[in-house]
């Protein structure tokens, strides 16, 4: 890692660390180099704005995993200027759990959170239009999460 | 049949205009056989954009769940006689998305009816002028193509 | 081609558009260009422009931010009970992109609000790789995602995957890898600024860029069998080897394309109808562009050099020498400039590759036919012919991936659609849309 790595990335645990264990409960280096945060669902808002300050203006992606008894919601950004990757991680229950929208800290995160709403059910209080991206609007059920059952019979078409 | 309609299915079959209905990958390769060197055109097929003036629909590519309705709104609109392709592996029977494919209408033959199949992820140009040769022979003659083995 | 140029002045200026002087003070605010690098697009100075800068809406617009009417004032008096309407593009229209149905809200000819609804190619591909083999999940990638950069598809998850297991490519693999994913570029802007001359009106682009197309696509069905979704690149290496005699081939036809590239990019540079169609069409700033995000082309045509290939290196990028072609003002001309560089440049790193290609093994040893990486997760990213794409990969531990996130380029260069368009015309925006290059393979996965 480059010198203005380092220093962005201390900068950023400093920032992050001084939320206390509100904003961030733990952190470690993943094998490809990113840094990756835990935050509670409580604190993931303050520490996506930490993050968003520290310079990580690009966004890769925000998404999901299903871990069966509860959600990880995934968001990774990164920096131009520092090339430092940061993966911003908080745990959701399977259901009412709703999580702050970053559609203001980052443009891209407007479609990624409507494809995380399509795809898990995750809901964004604040997002500005909360609909579903890939799916036909009425589509029934979330599909990527483990749990989902294909009801439409391949046989008879059911498209609507 | 009398000469007038051999006349008429001649006429038919040499000049079909193709409504371009690309979807997915299979779209480039329509593009690519409608292009200078597979040249559809010396076969009488020419790209129209609209369906009102086609009356060949080549749906090549994946149809999924939401675009269902669009390829049989097209096809309502195209007027009669008008023929179908099923271009590539995906319109035909659904191809890799066949299991675990959500969102994917397996065949297109399950939204319109389909005269000829080429089959291929994608097929290559001759492959889809096959298929187009194929058709133009079931317009001329009313039945498909005796094969060698056909007994 | 001073003449040219003069020329061009004249007919612009007796037409009452603005002057030359306007270009210069509002491209100049660009703080992330090289300085002292030389700007291989075309110098928009020398030619006036042909609308003006995009100006802050006026108080009384109420129909979004449309910049001023580019016609002067005078002529064209819109009646007092002007309504816009909404227009339905799409989902399916005859631009070559796919299905993507855009919702445009039109204020007489502009464009006043754009709603980009996307989904029609939705085919499902993070659900069924989460019940796939590693290796059978390259067959969805170069299919299911861009189906036009199929090798860089198949080659940011095998980054990833590899990164996961801890596998090393041997060195032949690598450069060839290189050799097949430049290739994979040229073709992919080729069919992308045929397809824009397409939905421009202009068939003859579409019908010459693709007689260049397949004398590559023939050497790439020679080396692995398909034209268009390959499946070469797997974990550990590549497939096939090259057979004999094929590097010179790619040579021959690099040549041949080389060799007709000036008639064809001149379709777009020496023709004022294109230049007044594009010139200041969808103008882009910089600070603009990172504050929406944007990336690959988009991006560079901006005049911001940004490449991972050279910024943040993947494979063996750092072996080559390349320039990074950037524009000035980030219109729909300087996209389709930087455009057409690229094609230039991956020329450039073709031959060295192939002039560097050691001998060896293409694949590396006893990779598993069944591999079951140890849980973890793993992202790569790499540079594809239209922006950075990227593999998020998680293991726990099975034989299949437990979810595999894709980002896709064309999914966030759609999503900035509506920032890019709205204040410019109908046939603008298709133009617009012909210059982000969205592959709905990409989009919607």
């Amino acid at each position: 890692m480059n010198e203005s790595a380092h220093d962005t990335r201390s900068n950023l645990l400093e920032a992050a660390r001084r939320g206390g264990a509100t904003s961030l409960i733990g952190y470690h280096t993943a094998p490809d180099g990113a840094l990756c945060l835990l935050a509670p669902r409580s604190g993931y808002r303050r520490l996506a704005e930490a993050v968003r300050a520290a310079g990580m203006d690009r966004l890769d992606f925000l998404s999901c995993v299903d871990w069966g008894h509860h959600f990880t919601l995934v968001l990774q950004t990164y920096s131009f200027a520092s090339g430092l990757t940061v993966r911003l991680r908080t745990q959701l229950a399977r259901e009412g759990h709703e999580v702050p929208t970053v559609t203001d800290l980052w443009f891209l995160a407007d479609w990624e959170e409507r494809e995380t709403f399509d795809q898990f059910g995750i809901v964004f209080s604040g997002h500005p239009d909360l609909r579903r991206l890939l799916n036909v609007e009425s589509w029934e059920g979330h599909p990527l999460r483990k749990d989902y059952v294909d009801r439409v019979d391949i046989t008879r078409p059911q498209y609507f | 049949m009398h000469s007038a309609q051999q006349m008429i299915n001649w006429a038919r079959s040499r000049s079909l205009w193709q409504m371009m209905f690309g979807l997915a990958c299979c779209a480039i390769e329509m593009m690519a056989t409608n292009a200078s060197h597979y040249d559809l055109d010396r076969f009488g097929v020419m790209p129209r954009g609209s369906p009102r003036q086609s009356d060949l629909l080549i749906v090549s590519g994946t149809v999924t769940y939401k675009v269902a309705p669009m390829v049989e709104r097209v096809y309502r609109q195209m007027p009669e006689p008008r023929w179908v392709i099923a271009m590539g592996d995906c319109a035909t029977a659904g191809s890799l998305y066949y299991h675990d494919g959500y969102s994917v209408v397996k065949g297109v033959d399950q939204i319109v009816p389909v005269d000829v199949y080429v089959s291929g992820c994608p097929p290559r140009p001759e492959a889809l002028i096959d298929g187009i040769l194929e058709l133009e022979w079931i317009i001329q003659n009313g039945a498909r193509e005796p094969e060698d083995d056909d007994v | 081609m001073s003449t040219d140029d003069t020329r061009r002045d004249e007919h612009l200026d007796a037409a009452g558009h603005a002057g030359a002087s306007e270009t210069t003070a509002a491209d100049s605010g660009g703080g992330a260009v090289d300085p002292g690098a030389a700007t291989t697009a075309e110098d928009t100075a020398a030619t006036a422009p042909a609308a003006p800068p995009p100006a802050a809406p006026p108080a009384d617009e109420t129909v979004g931010n449309a910049p001023e009417r580019l016609v002067p004032e005078g002529e064209y008096e819109p009646p007092e009970d002007v309504q816009d309407f909404l227009i339905n593009i799409g989902p399916h229209h005859p631009g070559t992109h796919g299905v993507m149905r855009l919702v445009t809200r039109l204020d007489g000819e502009r464009v006043a609000g754009l709603d980009v609804r996307i989904g029609y190619m939705h085919r499902s591909l993070e659900k069924i790789v989460e019940n796939r083999s590693y290796h059978q999940v390259i067959a969805f990638t170069d299919r299911t995602a861009d189906y036009l950069a199929a090798m860089h598809n198949d080659w940011v998850y095998c980054l990833a995957a590899e990164k996961l297991m801890g596998i090393a490519v041997p060195e032949r693999a690598e450069y060839l890898r290189v050799i097949v994913g430049e290739m994979n570029r040229i073709t992919s802007h080729l069919m992308s600024v045929g397809a824009l001359g397409l939905d421009s009106g202009a068939p003859t682009y579409f019908l010459w860029t693709f007689n260049a197309r397949e004398k590559l696509v023939r050497l790439f069905e020679e080396i692995c069998g398909a034209r268009l979704t390959y499946v070469y690149m797997r974990l550990g290496g590549v497939i096939y080897d090259a057979p004999p005699g094929w590097t010179g081939r790619v040579r021959a036809a690099l040549r041949d394309v080389l060799d007709e590239f000036p008639s064809y990019r001149n379709l777009f540079h020496d023709n004022y109808i294109w230049h007044e169609r594009s010139k200041g069409v969808s103008r882009l700033t910089p600070e603009e562009a990172l504050r929406i995000g944007a990336h690959g082309p988009v991006l560079r045509s901006t005049g911001t050099r940004w490449d991972l290939r050279r910024d943040m290196p993947y494979s063996i990028y750092d072996r080559f020498e390349f320039d990074i072609p950037v524009g000035t003002t980030g219109d729909v001309y300087d996209r389709t400039e930087v455009r057409f560089q690229e094609i230039i440049e991956s020329a450039k790193i073709i031959q060295q590759a192939i002039e560097d290609l050691p001998e060896g093994p293409i694949l590396a040893p006893r990779v598993p036919r069944l591999p079951t990486p140890a849980p973890g997760e793993v992202y790569a990213r790499l540079e594809s012919p239209r922006g950075e794409i990227g593999c998020y990969l998680v293991s726990d531990g099975s034989m299949k991936p437990y979810r595999m996130k894709w980002r896709g380029a064309s999914f966030h260069n759609v999503a900035m659609l509506p920032a890019l368009s709205v204040g410019y015309t109908l046939s603008d925006l298709i133009n617009i849309v012909g210059t982000i290059d969205p592959v709905m393979g990409d989009v919607d996965r």
